[in-house]
């Protein structure tokens, strides 16, 4: 093109969260542009969304050629951005989306790290996007990608990421601004500060490292040449292989390490007899036919964790943990010497305390409370774990767990679990298919209070109107392991239960339209015979 | 206030010959200094709220000039102000963000510009049109046409800003009408630099008074029946000096190859804000370079109204068509310039918004296509924008066969920490237990609960209106509605149209106004009822007593942070058998202004070796199932997720980053709830005394003495973050 032939400014796009310190990266690089005797035009549309929203700046760099005054854009242009840096790997595939990421010119600089939005941290199960195909399409589209996690790196200078982003920028020689004048940019700067300074030095390092790496090798992933994929970023830590033991030799490899993991928790959680009942539940399970590896791992799995049901003395138990007191001081960045205090924000109400009491006097004064709607009843309180004060309370509460075994709440448990394996039973028999699907409903059924009522109250009504009905002949087997499936995934839709009802509802239309053909109803018989 | 502006206020200093470096409203304040100006004012809003934000805490200039600076209580107030240029020899300014602003000003615009100004008055728009808008999409222009009022849309360049704003106040004097200059988001914070001129002083300011009043004169009163022969001037006299005045000082720029040479059979027309976007296009097509040196004729309107016909008529003439680059509906300029040719019977073909979109934003690409179709019509060279366009649209196609999942939206939320956050919380908490009703709402950060995770809000009619537009509602629901407004707008004018109006007609409804104490969405002003402070004008002027004195019985304070008796409050005013206006004031400061009060004083507390207790908030993750109730009743920064730390367990849990500033919300929600034991808060006491670590020491020997696990009292732990850069 013979326009390109011509002077072209340098055009850079940040793409940022409001309060993330965009606006005072931004003006370090206009300090330093300035400094370094370009023409610089910065410009930005905050607006609200200096609330946390998604919001953009964009320069453009020119050297001092002429006298005349240079006209520069005001709009950053989709296939004429030189640098895009992004301070969040979401808002880095943002700008890609809306073409300002073009391979034949764009250098991308962004940080893999995630700042959740709000639809995916409010989701009631896991929300959270995948990062690899994200950071896949960032390689994709950038002419160079340089990708990684840099809140890390500003983690460990204890600086602002906005600091390391531009010591990144410093070194990677995609501005034409020379090192110096970014260092003077920023101890000249509105706010001076040793971490700021840490930051450009981290950043600076960063970009040092790629430069060696890229002149000693063509393909490493942060310099990849588009349209590679690019290996996958786990948004989890790898989880660690759980080990079998003796005890649960006879599952199945990986059911018997989570096995393994549920006899510690259970143990723990009350004594060795409680465990060996958990292992007696699943030696039952192992023995039908048709139990697959993934079934008797996910029972497994399941098991320890409605077995473990976080009842008081569950909570004041893990409350009185050493190992949580490093964890507290470290997260609160306490430093040597100060006095770190916890506050534990509790709030029984007659379900948990009446649920303490023996079977029978407990299942009457709850049934009381429910009459006389004392439900909403209970008693906030704030206990200081870390004095002494605090701390007996709970740890009378945790010895109290000797008694659990005869309270109205393990009763209830224990009748719950009873219920759920009976299905599975039943399910090995005559859905054998379904079997897998059932077993992970009970996902739902945990938390407290309120939670813990929604999941139980969801959980029935997926055993009623889908389950026994598939099981007991009502509606075609067959069709049980989808709407098990279909069921489980609309509970986990809204914390209203909205779309299992509908989802519930319409199973009943079609699959009782299905049992009334003919067809169905020996379907129906032949696998419930 | 709690910002300081201290480097811009010098850069206001700067005398002549020296380079201003800065934002364009800031300009645009050094401007009106370098312009005499006896007095200023306006209503803050995006993106002209540093204008005041910059003067408030320039007494010593405004001292040394003799400037009178009002800090409105809104856009009509400001608008009013003008008046002193009515019947003085006074220059002045007033600034707001439009349209929203200039509707409000509307009835005091009318009136000034009928009998029209002797001093020059410039009235300067934030036009918060396109990406980043929070208003409703209109032009301003629609308002200069009615009154009369002559408007600027300046290229986004500091000299030529600088001298429009300059020149505005000549033209207001030539033609004894207020000129209006529109100012787009980004030509508002648009940074670069200009040489500056000395500070002026006015011959007549708050130091050298007018010793007696402007004789009596009925015919500067907008009045009858000296209204009609002031609508005649308007057109007979005043138009015409404008369009001499715009002439003769050469507002317009008209560039390009002179007759005869280069491209000359095709023009374009071009409002002056426009311009910059309109020059890269061109030089992609090879008609034009980044100096602005282009090859098509091309008159820039620097000044939008009045157009000047013979101009207009001038440029046109002997070419086979004009292109008019004109944002935003309706096409005013497209109109007037072909009554214009029609008129002077020339054939030139006039293109606008059959080549560029009706309605959106002119961004790069928008006027690359129209500009592309333009110049395909009458087949100019364009390879360069061809070759760009068809690049962009490949990338698209890219895009959309890599099938990029969806993304979720990010849009602004409450900061961490905000006393807001806390009442909406309630509100759900109440929505779930009670069922939902009407909620009608207003401009502010509160706005933001029409987000997740609140999801709520039934209108929104105006700043202040939120009553006011719940007065026909009510009556007409089973479930008495709620009725959001901030302290802002309760000043700006909803103690008068809604809780008067409300008192007026026995309404009964439930207000809730937010008291955190200052203007925050348009940065953070004071307002009257702001607490006095060594900055800004804060009086603390009490909305409760203002309430009583209006008759309002029933008002309930509310701390926001106590989410459970915030709940119990909305709860009884949803109930109650009392009638009429229910008003709850909930009381939590701007967390924004506090944070940038007490981080500092914190920090120096700390260093200085005092003793300083830091609270900040935690999941605990063992306790944590993974439902995240909390974040949908919360949606708070700072409560976000991670992963699951138990083998067993595979949702992620909550988790308190250290943005956390401690306002406890989460705990709260937690118990108000009755959602989990899962939140503590931590208490840090650093520097602690003789006597804490005594305390702390015996409490531990118990702890152990019972088997208990305490940390060892000087166990290594990594230090603080380091000062925020933001």
């Amino acid at each position: 093109m013979t326009v390109m032939a011509e002077l072209q400014p340098t055009r850079l796009l940040i793409a940022a969260m409001g309060g993330e310190g965009g606006g005072v990266l931004a003006g370090w690089l206009t300090q330093a542009a300035l400094d370094a005797g370009l023409w610089v035009q910065r410009t930005s549309v905050p607006g609200v969304a200096q609330r946390t929203g998604a919001t953009t700046y964009y320069l453009e760099f020119l050297p001092r050629t002429e006298a005349q005054r240079p006209v520069m854009g005001l709009h950053p242009t989709p296939g004429r951005v030189d640098v895009l840096v992004a301070t969040e790997l979401l808002e880095a595939v943002r700008m890609v989306q809306a073409g300002f990421v073009t391979p034949d010119r764009t250098t991308l600089l962004a940080s893999t790290h995630r700042t959740y939005t709000v639809d995916e941290k409010s989701a009631m199960s896991d929300g959270r996007l995948d990062p690899a195909p994200m950071i896949a399409t960032c390689r994709r589209f950038a002419q160079r990608a340089r990708i990684r996690d840099l809140s890390e790196t500003a983690r460990a200078a204890e600086c602002h990421l906005n600091a390391v982003i531009l010591g990144l920028l410093a070194g990677s020689e995609a501005l034409p601004i020379p090192e110096e004048a970014f260092r003077r940019a920023v101890s000249s700067g509105k706010r001076v500060s040793e971490a700021n300074m840490r930051g450009l030095a981290a950043g600076l390092d960063l970009a040092r490292e790629d430069g060696a790496q890229a002149a000693g090798d063509a393909d490493i992933p942060i310099l990849r040449p588009r349209g590679i994929a690019a290996a996958p970023v786990p948004s989890d830590p790898p989880r660690r292989a759980l080990a079998a033991s003796a005890q649960t030799g006879f599952l199945p490899a990986e059911a018997a390490g989570i096995a393994a993991e549920g006899m510690r928790r259970l143990t723990d959680y009350q004594d060795a007899a409680y465990a060996e009942e958990y292992l007696g539940h699943l030696r039952g399970l192992a023995g039908h036919p048709a139990a697959t590896p993934e079934l008797l791992a996910a029972v497994a799995r399941h098991l320890a964790l409605r077995m473990s049901y976080e009842d008081t003395h569950r909570v004041a138990q893990l409350k009185l943990r050493q190992a949580r007191l490093a964890r507290v001081r470290a997260e609160a960045k306490a430093r040597e010497g100060d006095i770190v205090d916890v506050a534990e924000y509790m709030k029984p109400g007659p379900e948990e305390i009446f649920g303490m009491l023996p079977k029978g006097i407990g299942g009457r004064l709850i049934a009381l409370s429910e009459r006389r709607g004392w439900g909403a009843m209970s008693f906030p309180m704030q206990v200081r774990t870390t004095r002494f004060s605090g701390f007996i309370r709970l740890r009378l509460l945790a010895g109290a767990r000797r008694w659990r075994r005869k309270s109205y709440r393990h009763a209830e448990e224990m009748a719950w679990i009873a219920q759920w394996l009976g299905l599975l039973e039943a399910a090995l028999d005559r859905a054998p298919d379904a079997a897998a699907g059932i077993a992970e409903t009970a996902q739902l059924v945990r938390g407290y209070g309120a939670t813990y009522k929604r999941g139980l109250r969801n959980w029935t009504l997926i055993r009623d109107r889908l389950v026994e009905p598939c099981l007991d002949g009502r509606y075609a087997p067959a069709l049980l392991p989808d709407a098990v499936l279909q069921g489980r995934l609309a509970a986990l839709k809204d914390p209203d239960g909205a779309a299992l009802d509908r989802m519930v509802d319409a199973f009943a239309g079609v699959a009782g339209a299905r049992a009334d053909s003919p067809a169905g109803q020996v379907a129906a018989r032949s696998q419930a015979g | 206030m709690e910002v300081s502006f201290a480097t811009e206020i010098e850069s206001l200093k700067l005398g002549r010959g020296e380079t201003f470096y800065g934002e364009g409203i800031l300009a645009v304040t050094k401007a009106l200094l370098q312009s005499g100006v006896a007095y200023v004012g306006g209503y803050q809003g995006a993106p002209v709220s540093h204008l005041l934000d910059v003067l408030v805490q320039s007494e010593d200039i405004l001292e040394e000039l003799g400037v009178h600076l009002e800090t409105c209580t809104n856009e009509s107030s400001a608008a009013a102000m003008l008046a002193a240029s009515l019947q003085y020899p006074l220059r002045g300014c007033v600034t707001w963000k439009s349209i929203v602003g200039t509707n409000v000003a509307a009835d005091a615009l009318s009136n000034l510009a009928s009998p029209g100004v002797i001093g020059g008055t410039l009235i300067v728009v934030g036009e918060d049109y396109g990406e980043g808008a929070s208003v409703i999409q209109e032009r301003s222009h629609a308002f200069a046409l009615k009154s009369s009022i002559w408007l600027l849309d300046p290229r986004p360049d500091l000299p030529t800003i600088v001298h429009m704003v300059e020149k505005s106040f000549e033209l207001s004097e030539a033609s004894n009408t207020p000129v209006m200059m529109e100012l787009r988001i980004r030509a508002c914070h648009v940074f670069g630099s200009f040489e500056t001129k000395d500070n002026l002083a006015a011959p007549h300011s708050t130091r050298a008074k007018f010793t007696a009043p402007a004789s009596f004169d009925y015919s500067r009163l907008a009045h009858p029946p000296v209204t009609f022969p002031q609508e005649a001037d308007k057109v007979n006299r005043r138009l015409p000096a404008a369009r001499d005045f715009i002439l003769r000082e050469g507002l317009n720029e008209v560039m390009g190859p002179d007759a005869g040479e280069g491209t000359d059979e095709i023009g374009i027309i071009v409002q002056g804000g426009l311009f910059n976007g309109l020059n890269q296009r061109l030089a992609d097509a090879g008609l034009s370079d980044i100096y602005g040196n282009v090859k098509v004729p091309t008159l820039v309107l620097n000044v939008t109204h009045p157009l000047v016909p013979e101009q207009i008529t001038d440029f046109a003439r002997g070419k086979k068509a004009v292109l008019i680059v004109e944002e935003g509906s309706p096409e005013y300029i497209e109109l007037a310039v072909g009554k214009m040719l029609r008129q002077a019977d020339l054939q030139t073909r006039v293109h606008g918004k059959d080549m560029l979109p009706m309605a959106g934003e002119y961004t790069a690409t928008v006027i690359g296509d129209g500009l592309g179709k333009f110049l395909a019509e009458y087949r100019q060279p364009a390879a360069g924008l061809e070759d760009w366009l068809a690049a962009v649209a490949e990338n698209r196609t890219a895009l959309d066969a890599a099938k990029v999942a969806p993304l979720p939206p990010r849009p602004p939320t409450f900061c961490t920490g905000c006393p807001e956050r806390p009442v909406f919380s309630a509100m759900k908490i109440l929505r779930e237990e009670m069922g939902p009703v009407h909620v009608s709402v207003d401009i502010g950060c509160h706005a933001l609960a029409t987000f997740a995770p609140f999801n709520q809000g039934h209108s929104i009619l105006g700043y202040g209106m939120s009553l006011a537009a719940n007065s026909a509602v009510s009556p007409t629901q089973e479930q008495r509605p709620f009725t959001v407004m901030g302290d802002g707008g309760f000043w700006h004018n909803g103690l008068l149209t809604g809780v008067a109006g409300s008192v007026f007609n026995d309404d009964d409804s439930v207000l809730v106004v937010m008291n955190n104490g200052y203007s925050s969405a348009t940065g953070v002003q004071d307002l009257p009822s702001s607490r006095p402070k060594e900055v800004g004008r804060g009086k603390g002027l009490d909305m409760e007593a203002a309430l009583r004195s209006m008759g309002v019985k029933w008002i309930k304070r509310v701390d926001n942070y106590k989410v459970s008796k915030v709940a119990d409050v909305l709860r009884e005013a949803r109930t109650t058998k009392e009638k009429g206006l229910k008003v709850i004031l909930a009381d939590g400061e701007c967390q924004l202004a506090r944070q940038r009060r007490v981080k500092p004083a914190m920090a120096k507390a700390v260093a200085k070796g005092e003793r300083v207790v830091r609270t900040r908030f935690w999941v605990d993750e063992e306790t944590c199932t993974g439902d995240h109730s909390c974040i949908r009743l919360s949606g708070c920064p700072s409560l976000t997720i991670k992963p699951n730390p138990d083998p067993l367990r595979t949702d992620p849990v909550a988790h308190v980053n250290n943005d956390c500033v401690g306002c406890g919300l989460c705990g709260e929600v937690s118990h108000a709830a009755q959602l989990c034991p899962s939140f503590a808060r931590i208490d840090i006491t650093q520097n602690p005394t003789a006597w804490d670590r005594v305390w702390r020491g015996v409490s531990d020997r118990l702890v152990r003495l019972f088997g208990g696990a305490t940390e060892a009292p000087d166990r290594p732990t990594p230090a603080t973050a380091g000062v925020p850069a933001e």
